[in-house]
């Protein structure tokens, strides 16, 4: 069949189409067949190509072809019957359901199908929700979370019974964290009930497609799959912002704002700009210096982040899309969802530290087909243009990042277990061959189950020691459910992955509502003090009811708000990227603008002491007023970096008397000393031999403060941690401790819990890459020592020479360090 | 000896490491806030904590009893943690704790915890007192914002608990945190005993000094 000619199958969508004068893309009736044809697929594009109805004609289409027999379509009184629920949206943004729901509509009544569409969200009021567990639309947008829940009333599996389809929106996002599992097991659930069950997957593009086609179906799943590629044909210009005098410009690691003015500008040479910043910070920090830069962008400059009022968010989103505004500054809170199609630059301040990430922020601009994506890089630091260049050749190669799926998070296994026993009773046999199914749990073992079941049963696998505990229980039959209401209600209230810091509400004392900070931040300040949110100067008032109050101020910030948020460390395609520029500019190789813009730089960092080849590890040592500095230059991002800091002063003081202190960066790290370390070529070489490798890290890190950290998501996800609910009031009041108080308790009273070998688990994963670590560690192994002793700090040395920010490796007991702070407090006391 | 000899109300007190305060001229041991039985609680509220942490607190309140040769044990409040924290591990360890002391010489000031367990003190020989209680030089006290009085001419010295007192020190991006005893305006607050309590971080007002308990030594932080 040739492509021109009308198939018939997919002859509705194309007349509607016709009729909207828009032309169907190629993918788009691919993924329509591969629906029809009983595929489940991933279509990945960049965002505004035409994902969205690529994923839904299918469905729409099917409907038409086989439609529900009206015997079982739901009637309401007042309004005509509609078919039961057939389709499942689920979207990682709630605040996307609104936007989703909008598009979708149109295509049913574009195919004049009879259908109803809600939506059911958290923020769905309790209403709705009571009404949708009697009767379902014939298509809920939904998310995560709110499927989950839905999967806990035992009526879902009646409400399920004609669902044939489910479209996972952004599934990129969701891929790679603990609310991706949580869907799977839902889809998992889902593909119990409905064997035929097609799953549509849109994700941007990835490293790993293949895999997260796998994860989406399941591994070893026999329904048929295909990946559908979405049009790559959109044209992407990127540039740099060049500063000036590139030689007077900070080498490495300033957050300045003196780019405002020519960042400016292009704000003015643009119709709609979405500036990007890599923290809520400098989003607040660049909204003010883009004002001063321009006062005529008052009014038409607005900021957005996580931490403001969801009104003003919205109230931004709404101005941006009806085109009220010239530009709006953002973090990461606007990389998702909503489509602007106002938007046709996108300005990227400081390294977004990822390939993936770079396009799809590109991608947020140009959205109409036909339309440039257009980013500008505004570099925070010399060195980052070559970031720029590194991405450009990523780009072109399509080496991008890959996201790694979660491995058997034992949390979630047992919070599902007992979410899977409130509807009704099951066996351990058969809830294993389900889990089996799931990519996450693909790997678990019967003992690993039977432990989390003991776990949600009597609490460990002892079971005297947790007599009065019961949560899932076991039927004379060996099944397993929960009957204690209470159980049952305080755990749907717990459903989900999310875990919020603390965060304190600030409020004018008039009582309009401005945005969160953290209770770290607000505990710290005084009255008086004053910071930026939202845009606008505040001065702190008092903190009543939890709720720091404020009034509008005038003058300077006194101090600045910090947000959890970590930094992103330099992905590792980026960094291999950034390894084969400088071996380029070592050959005299200065391709592109960035690159030769840095050159001078470069070329001095060559003379002072070398450009290393990609297969070279650079160390540098010199000796300044504060003592003898060791720079090493893996280029492997932070967190590696990191790690290895800590592993190389740990082996270095095994046996020499020395104290370190260790600053890292996503280019590499210093160890500093006040003697002289003496280290022989041959010992350098060993320092970075895999050997010992995890005792050496724990040894170095204050492993158990950082395992405890990571405790306080799993103690919420297992159900560690009270949720009280509404009415419930004071009666749960003796049942709140503190993630850390219980953390210690495990530790002291059952210290082979599994969760806490989880939580071990995911700070070598999570905080310190531990797979790349070693893998960084093999590389090394390869690469050829060059060591030098440069006069003076390199402009690669010198970020980490004025970082403030750092980590001591001591010996010294705890008793030793008060003694030793209370000396430096009182001599600070005699002082006054 | 560990731990830090405080003069106090013409008398002399023993700071000790574990969080309790030995005045040592009637052989009297204080503590606070042991929260016996929360495990308990919170595996019958449905929250799975491993147990353990009871029979631990008693074991270190008997070791102190016995290093320290107390012949007296006063509580200053939330010796139990909730109605629902009786079992058996709660009772045995009550138990032997009684059976170590003479009749009559196992006191408890009541704090806000202990009121769902006021029947059961009785069958362990435990002597219930309301707060303030006096033991002369000493106003023994669970919660010093409830049960001292406001006046101004109040010149009485106060034994407390409740607070959970922690204090914070913090230099050049190294921070800890440990449990203290404060004194403060003739109010000495415990630590709290317990092994399953948290704390909560104080700053110290002017005039305050804190005794912070680092491993088995007890500092004082002026």
């Amino acid at each position: 069949m040739k492509a021109s000619t009308r198939n018939h199958r997919l002859g509705p969508a194309e007349a509607w189409f016709e009729k909207c004068g828009w032309k169907p893309f190629a993918f788009q009736k691919q993924a329509w067949k591969a629906h029809l044809d009983g595929k489940s697929q991933l279509i990945h594009s960049a965002t505004g190509t035409g994902k969205t109805l690529a994923a839904w004609m299918g469905p729409l289409l099917d409907g038409l072809a086989h439609p529900i027999d009206a015997e079982s379509w739901i009637k309401v009184r007042g309004k005509p019957p509609a078919p039961p629920l057939m389709a499942l949206w689920v979207t990682p943004l709630r605040a996307l359901a609104g936007d989703t729901l909008f598009s979708l509509e149109q295509a049913i009544a574009g195919m004049e199908l009879p259908w109803t569409i809600e939506s059911r969200t958290g923020d769905t009021s309790a209403y709705i929700k009571q009404r949708q567990r009697q009767r379902l639309p014939t298509v809920l947008v939904t998310t995560p979370e709110s499927l989950t829940l839905m999967l806990s009333y035992p009526e879902s599996s009646e409400h399920f019974r004609f669902l044939r389809s489910v479209v996972i929106d952004e599934w990129h996002e969701l891929l790679g964290s603990k609310r991706g599992v949580l869907l799977e097991l839902a889809l998992g659930r889902l593909r119990t009930m409905q064997r035929d069950l097609r799953l549509t997957g849109l994700s941007a593009t990835l490293g790993n497609l293949e895999q997260a086609m796998e994860v989406l179906v399941g591994p070893g799943s026999d329904s048929p799959t295909e990946i559908i590629h979405g049009r790559s044909d959109k044209k992407m210009v990127l540039s740099a912002a060049i500063p000036e005098n590139i030689e007077r410009f900070p080498w490495a690691g300033h957050l300045g704002t003196r780019m405002s003015t020519p960042v400016a500008q292009a704000i003015n040479n643009a119709a709609t700009s979405l500036v990007f910043t890599n923290t809520r910070n400098q989003t607040e920090l660049w909204y003010q210096q883009l004002l001063q830069s321009d006062p005529n962008l008052a009014g038409l400059l607005a900021l957005h982040h996580g931490s403001l009022d969801s009104e003003v968010r919205r109230w931004v989103e709404d101005a941006l899309r009806a085109e009220k505004l010239k530009a709006v500054v953002c973090t990461s809170s606007l990389d998702l969802g909503v489509d602007f199609s106002a938007v046709d630059q996108v300005i990227q301040i400081g390294s977004p530290k990822g390939v993936a990430r770079l396009l799809q922020r590109a991608g947020r601009s140009g959205h109409q087909p036909g339309a440039v994506s257009r980013l500008l890089f505004v570099p925070t630091n010399a060195l980052e243009l070559i970031e720029l260049a590194a991405a450009r050749k990523m780009i072109q190669r399509e080496q991008l990042e890959a996201r790694e799926p979660v491995d058997s998070p034992l949390d979630l296994l047992a919070q599902h277990l007992v979410t899977r026993g409130l509807t009704s009773p099951y066996h351990r046999d058969e809830v294993l061959i389900e889990l089996r199914r799931t990519f996450a749990f693909s790997k678990l073992s019967r003992e690993e189950l039977d432990w989390v079941i003991a776990f949600a049963k009597h609490g460990g696998d002892t079971l005297s020691h947790y007599e009065d505990f019961k949560r899932l229980e076991e039927n004379d039959d060996g099944t397993l459910q929960v009957t204690n209401p209470h159980t049952a209600r305080r755990h749907r209230m717990s459903i989900g992955t999310i875990v919020s810091e603390v965060a304190v509400q600030v409020r004018y004392m008039t009582g309009k509502n401005i945005g969160t900070v953290e209770e770290g931040f607000i505990s710290k300040i005084k009255p008086g003090d004053r910071f930026l949110l939202a845009g606008r100067l505040l001065e702190f008032v008092h903190l009543r009811d939890s709720i720091a109050w404020v009034k509008k101020s005038k003058g300077t910030p006194t101090t600045v708000p910090r947000w959890v948020g970590g930094r992103m460390p330099l992905s590792s395609q980026l960094s291999q990227g950034i390894r084969e520029q400088i071996e380029a500019a070592s050959d005299g190789v200065f391709e592109g603008v960035e690159m030769k813009a840095v050159r001078s730089i470069l070329e001095l960092q060559r003379r002072w002491s070398r450009l290393p080849k990609a297969n070279e590890l650079l160390i540098e040592q010199i000796r300044t007023r504060d003592g003898y500095q060791l720079f090493f230059f893996p280029f492997e991002g932070r967190l590696v970096h990191e790690g290895l800091a800590t592993i190389l002063a740990h082996r270095l003081s095994r046996n020499r008397k020395i104290t370190f202190s260790m600053a890292a960066n996503d280019y590499g790290f210093v160890l500093q000393s006040a003697s002289d370390p003496n280290v022989t070529f041959d010992e350098m070489r060993s320092l970075f031999s895999k050997e010992g490798l995890l005792d050496d890290i724990s040894a170095g890190l204050n492993a158990t403060e950082m395992a405890k950290r990571q405790f306080r998501e799993t103690a919420r996800i297992a159900g560690l941690i009270h949720v009280g609910y509404p009415g419930e009031k004071r009666s749960g009041r003796h049942l709140q401790a503190s993630s850390d108080l219980i953390f210690d308790v495990f530790q002291e009273y059952d210290p082979n819990n599994l969760l806490l070998q989880q939580a071990r688990k995911e700070v070598l994963r999570n905080q310190l890459e531990w797979e790349r670590l070693q893998r960084t560690l093999d590389r090394i192994h390869q690469c050829e020592i060059v060591w030098t002793n440069p006069l003076r700090p390199t402009p690669l040395a010198f970020a980490l020479l004025v970082d403030r920010l750092r980590e001591r490796l001591s010996t010294e007991t705890l008793a030793d360090r008060v003694k030793r702070m209370q000396a430096d407090l009182e001599r600070a006391a005699d002082a006054k | 000896m560990n731990g830090h000899r405080l003069q106090l109300a013409g008398t002399s007190l023993l700071l000790h490491p574990s969080g309790a305060a030995f005045w040592e001229e009637e052989s009297t041991l204080f503590v606070a806030d042991l929260h016996l039985g929360k495990s308990t609680s919170f595996r019958r509220g449905g929250i799975p904590i491993p147990s353990g942490s009871t029979t631990r607190t008693i074991d270190r309140l008997l070791d102190c009893i016995e290093a320290l040769n107390a012949s007296r044990l006063i509580v200053l409040g939330d010796l139990v943690h909730a109605r629902c924290s009786w079992d058996n591990e709660l009772q045995e360890g009550l138990a032997r704790l009684s059976d170590r002391l003479e009749e009559g010489n196992f006191l408890l000031v009541e704090g806000n915890h202990d009121l769902g367990s006021r029947s059961r003190w009785e069958a362990f020989s435990i002597q219930r007192y309301d707060a303030p209680h006096h033991v002369d030089p000493w106003t023994l006290i669970h919660d010093e914002s409830t049960e001292r009085p406001k006046s101004s001419s109040d010149d009485a010295v106060y034994l407390a608990g409740h607070l959970h007192p922690a204090i914070k020190l913090s230099r050049s991006g190294e921070t800890i945190r440990l449990r203290c005893f404060s004194l403060y305006n003739n109010c000495l607050t415990l630590a709290a005993f317990g092994s399953f309590t948290g704390a909560k971080t104080i700053t110290p007002q002017s005039g305050q000094t804190i005794y912070a308990i680092v491993d088995e030594e007890v500092l004082a932080l002026a």
